[in-house]
């Protein structure tokens, strides 16, 4: 049975977001308790879909700002240029804007491309702290959602 | 063996977008010949737009860059460029030991597009165009021993 996404979850993921990286090393050591993880992937596939469809599809996005949009993320977070697959995070955008039903991607590259361009679109919205706390307070009731 | 002026025209009248010269003098190229070499100026044309391009200090962030709005502005399901293909071809260009295997027809067509792209974009008139070719004619004579 999968669990309810937790707190403990949502608040780590909210000080990676905020940029809170010394509150997120804390709560994520946290989360190395066994069990304590569980949900958090969902959590953030849940974030991601969320930030993604703000973007493009409310936003009115084209594939030519999807492709403009990875090449800013991995510009930003890329250092070494080899850690985030541009088709991949390519994809998985195109996931959520429902142009990709299928993808043949591993589950870590999935969490860890997700988990970036999560950060990237959460940084360009330039959330309050109230905002920040709506987005994560809707993320959360998707992923409770798809746990359900 | 030197690159030949039959080479450098054919590739001339790609840069210059000139799609029926170009097609009429690689076809004689390929009947005619010399083929030999040709595939060198093409590199040597990249490697050159390249450094061109790109100033001392740049970082990795400029490539991915360069290559994403070059792909964005050419979006079409015919033209699908390997993007880290394409930013490897640059890092090396620019003189980075990169590590990667890239397939041939891999390489060729990330060359060729963003060849064609950096060229386009120095908006280059008849006398820009010579100039960019004899500044890459020397490499690809290099390179082609």
């Amino acid at each position: 049975m999968t669990m309810a996404i937790t707190d403990s979850q949502v608040a780590t993921l909210r000080a990676h977001l905020a940029g809170n990286f010394d509150e997120y090393q804390r709560l994520w050591a946290d989360l190395a308790r066994p069990g304590a993880k569980g949900g958090y992937p969902t959590l953030i596939a849940a974030a991601f879909f969320e930030a993604a469809d703000r973007r493009f599809t409310k936003g009115g996005g084209t594939d030519t700002d999807v492709i403009a949009f990875v090449g800013s993320a991995r510009s930003r977070f890329d250092e070494k240029g080899d850690e985030i697959d541009p088709h991949a995070a390519e994809v998985l955008i195109r996931a959520v804007l429902g142009d990709v039903t299928e993808t043949d991607l591993d589950d870590d590259t999935v969490i860890t491309t997700q988990l970036t361009l999560l950060t990237a679109l959460v940084l360009d919205e330039q959330f309050s702290g109230e905002q920040l706390d709506k987005f994560m307070a809707e993320a959360r009731k998707l992923a409770d959602e798809w746990t359900d | 063996m030197a690159v030949s002026d039959e080479q450098v025209a054919a590739l001339r009248a790609f840069l210059a977008f000139d799609p029926d010269e170009g097609v009429r003098l690689t076809k004689r190229l390929v009947e005619v010949g010399p083929v030999g070499g040709y595939g060198e100026l093409v590199y040597a044309a990249f490697v050159t737009a390249i450094r061109r391009r790109f100033h001392p200090g740049w970082t990795i962030a400029d490539v991915i860059r360069l290559v994403a709005t070059m792909r964005a502005r050419r979006l079409d399901p015919g033209i699908e460029i390997d993007t880290r293909a394409a930013e490897i071809l640059i890092r090396r260009a620019l003189g980075e030991t990169v590590a990667g295997e890239l397939g041939d027809e891999t390489e060729a067509r990330a060359q060729i597009f963003l060849l064609a792209e950096l060229v386009a974009d120095e908006e280059l008139d008849d006398a820009g165009l010579d100039e960019f070719l004899a500044q890459a004619r020397p490499l690809a004579n290099q390179l082609a021993g």
